[in-house]
């Protein structure tokens, strides 16, 4: 799971869950390894997150490596601030670990790089 | 009849047993004489043709073939056969009838030629009725019958036209009327002052297993003269409960039974006697048609000769049949494909069920159906899945295509993920609630486990999304619903769906879909293909049974609801899967299918608050919907 995708999940497929976000995560093994930058890419990406909680989460797995609380204004051009972001967002891979839900504290695994964002887990074992 | 002319006719028939039997002639006098002219067709009864041999001497054997006018006889010597077969010829005469008769070399084996034994579940109880009894009804009928002639007058007896005029049978109905175009009744039209009599109700009240309760409320009276039969059928299902129970008085006869959906199971011939109770149950009831051929004699197993078959003459009979109407017209019977009831519900879970009313159980059950026929086997089937799962339609392709370039894309339901990387230029992310296809996925791109009816994802977040193939595996039309309320959840405002379903028409504007056409690859569908025996399968689901359909591959989808059988294929290289996968994987997986009629996905995207409909459109026997978030 990179930090990517966490930034898009929720648990609001709790029932009575409000908002659901952010995780916090729960990290057992986590990997690094390199992908191309792509300037355009994370320039694009960049607005359609939720920030504060990417840096929360880079934080989380002591990634922050001095990522803005904020993005400024002029981001765009910002070439050091759009490499530190394409790492945490695309390079941090999560791959054991927990999510847990903000409101009721629910526990999602992670394996093998799988968020299990299932509400019923034992409904759903998956090796049959 | 002058020697030539017998010659003559003599060697036709031969001739022709030769070609039935495949048994000839003998110059030579031998032990088995067959008489030419004679047999079960033209009505020679077995005692008969028996009586005529043994005036030559000692008779072995006595072989009748069914529908032939000739017959065969063994007997215990040449010599007497030779005696025989001069007599015969000599003016040997029968019912004023010139027999002739000639040496064969063998006699023919039939004694499978028919088979008497009742169909299963049906039970005779021989001499049910004591004489007086059979008397007192015979005495009714006839009464009856006669006080009141006038066929408009729905209290007497009518005439059912059968074919020629000679065929007809009288009845008369209590209780209700049954229907003989339907072999019904209309439970909500009894018939006003004509229950069942009380003459009728004591023995009624004597059959096995019957109490008030159930007691039977719908009679139908049959008069059969001499000649007369009824047209083979079954009653259906769902009008009656319980048993059929049915009085023969006077002559017996023989009551033709067939195997409905077997065409290969033998007939059977059932004698009823007369006093005899015969109770349809089971197969009998359900699976069995039954009839009576209109002809005068019958055929019925020989009291003399193992395996023999004789002829009965027809005398005038009367039966008396009770039914139970069944108001709720429920029938749960253990044979689908004959039933008239669980016909009208299959292919449709939310009616096959009987819990309309509690939306909870039904809920339940859909999501049990969707947990073992769905998730379970995509499980179970992955690998195999995943290696022939590669080809990207084209309208998806186009879809995609039309997105502003590193647009953030979720894909509902990925599967093994064969968009997630389609389009470098896109941020995919893709889930799926079948772990064994995300590891596929997860080799492409970025993957997330989620259940599409609740997706573990943010409101108001992704660009775009695309659903393919996930819908249409849903039980029931609220589940498929709130797929699609989830989707535009996690759209932001403005964002594009695209989604796709399999269509129930696979052949549109007579263009055969791609899923049709290939199935020239596999097993070409001959036309002559006898009529494919409809499969259902029992889903277990904790309260009770589903049954559906059982779809036949590469065919037209008969049913909305439905399963589809996943079985090994081969791969592309012509060769199969690793051997030590062939056994796990050549098992048969059922997935349950809902498959769109034309306007369906567009009705059901139409109930959708803030979901507004762009397109749909038809591709390769699927519908599909274009839509955006309002």
């Amino acid at each position: 799971m990179k930090l990517v995708t966490h930034n898009m999940l929720s648990s609001k497929c709790l029932k009575g869950v409000v908002k659901g976000f952010p995780l916090k995560i729960h990290a057992v093994e986590v990997k690094t390894h390199e992908v191309e930058f792509n300037k355009e890419q994370v320039i694009r990406l960049i607005p359609k997150l939720e920030w504060p909680a990417l840096c929360e989460a880079a934080e989380s797995l002591g990634e922050l490596s001095g990522l803005p609380p904020d993005v400024g204004p002029d981001f765009e051009g910002d070439e050091d601030f759009l490499k530190k972001a394409h790492h945490i967002l695309f390079e941090v891979d999560v791959v054991n670990g927990e999510l847990e839900c903000p409101e009721t504290g629910h526990k999602f695994p992670v394996r093998n790089g799988i968020p299990n964002m299932l509400a019923d887990q034992k409904d759903h074992s998956a090796d049959s | 009849m002058d020697a030539k002319k017998r010659a003559r006719k003599q060697t036709r028939v031969l001739a022709a047993i030769r070609r039935d039997l495949g048994i000839s002639g003998s110059d030579k006098p031998t032990e088995f004489v067959c008489i030419c002219n004679a047999g079960l067709m033209n009505g020679l009864s077995e005692e008969e043709f028996l009586q005529l041999f043994l005036r030559f001497g000692s008779v072995e054997n006595v072989i009748m073939p069914t529908n032939k006018s000739y017959a065969f006889a063994v007997m215990k010597s040449v010599e007497s056969a030779v005696k025989a077969v001069q007599s015969i010829n000599n003016c040997e005469t029968m019912d004023r009838r010139t027999l002739y008769a000639a040496f064969v070399d063998s006699v023919p084996d039939l004694r499978d030629q028919c088979v008497f034994d009742p169909p299963p579940g049906l039970d005779i109880i021989e001499d049910f009725l004591v004489d007086e009894e059979e008397e007192e009804l015979l005495a009714w009928v006839d009464q009856v019958s006669d006080s009141k002639n006038d066929l408009d007058d729905s209290t007497s007896f009518c005439i059912i036209t059968v074919g020629s005029s000679l065929k007809h049978r009288r009845v008369l109905h209590f209780g209700y009327e049954f229907n003989y175009a339907t072999n019904a009744v209309d439970p909500e039209k009894p018939l006003p002052d004509k229950a069942i009599p009380k003459i009728c109700l004591k023995f009624v009240k004597k059959f096995p297993g019957i109490d008030e309760a159930n007691l039977p409320d719908q009679l139908t009276v049959n008069v059969y003269e001499p000649g007369q039969g009824i047209p083979n059928h079954v009653d259906t299902h769902s009008p009656f409960s319980g048993p059929i129970f049915s009085l023969s008085l006077g002559s017996p006869v023989v009551m033709q039974f067939r195997h409905q959906n077997r065409p290969a199971v033998q007939d059977r011939s059932v004698v009823l006697n007369r006093k005899s109770l015969t109770i349809f149950r089971g197969e009998s009831r359900y699976l069995w048609s039954h009839g009576i051929v209109p002809r005068k004699l019958d055929l019925v197993k020989s009291r003399s000769n193992v395996g023999g078959v004789t002829v009965l003459e027809r005398g005038r009979r009367m039966s008396l049949t009770f039914r139970k109407v069944n108001p709720s017209g429920i029938c749960n019977c253990d044979y689908p494909a004959q039933c008239d009831y669980q016909n009208s519900r299959v292919g449709n879970v939310e009616e096959s069920l009987e819990i309309n009313e509690d939306a909870d159980a039904l809920e339940r059950v859909a999501e049990e159906l969707e947990r073992n026929h769905v998730l379970k086997v995509y499980n179970s089937i992955a690998d195999h899945f995943h290696k022939t799962r590669s080809k990207a339609w084209p309208g998806i392709v186009k879809f995609l295509d039309s997105l502003p370039p590193h647009s953030l894309i979720v894909d509902v339901g990925c599967g093994n993920g064969k968009y997630v990387s389609i389009r470098p230029d896109l941020t995919m992310i893709g889930f799926d609630v079948t772990l064994g296809l995300l590891r596929n996925a997860q080799e492409k791109g970025e993957v997330f486990q989620s259940d599409c009816l609740a997706i573990g994802a943010r409101s108001d977040s992704f660009d775009a999304a695309i659903c393919i193939a996930v819908v249409h595996h849903f039980a029931t039309e609220s589940r498929r619903r709130l797929a699609l309320k989830e989707i535009l959840r996690i759209l932001k405002p403005g964002a594009k769906g695209l989604v796709y379903v399999w269509a129930k028409e696979q052949e549109l504007k007579n263009l055969k879909s791609y899923y049709l056409k290939t199935r020239k690859k596999n097993k070409p569908i001959s036309e002559s293909v006898p009529v494919v025996e409809e499969i259902f399968a029992r889903c277990e689901v904790s309260s009770g049974t589903v049954k559906l359909p059982v779809h036949k591959n590469r065919s037209n989808f008969k049913h909305s609801d439905l399963l589809v059988p996943w079985t090994l294929k081969k791969m592309e290289d012509g060769g199969f899967d690793k051997p030590e996968e062939l056994n796990e994987s050549s098992k048969i997986h059922h997935r349950f299918y809902h498959v769109f009629s034309r306007g369906e996905l567009f009705r059901l995207a139409e109930t959708v608050e803030g979901l507004v409909i762009d397109d749909v459109y038809y591709e390769e026997g699927n519908w599909c919907l274009v839509f955006s978030k309002k």
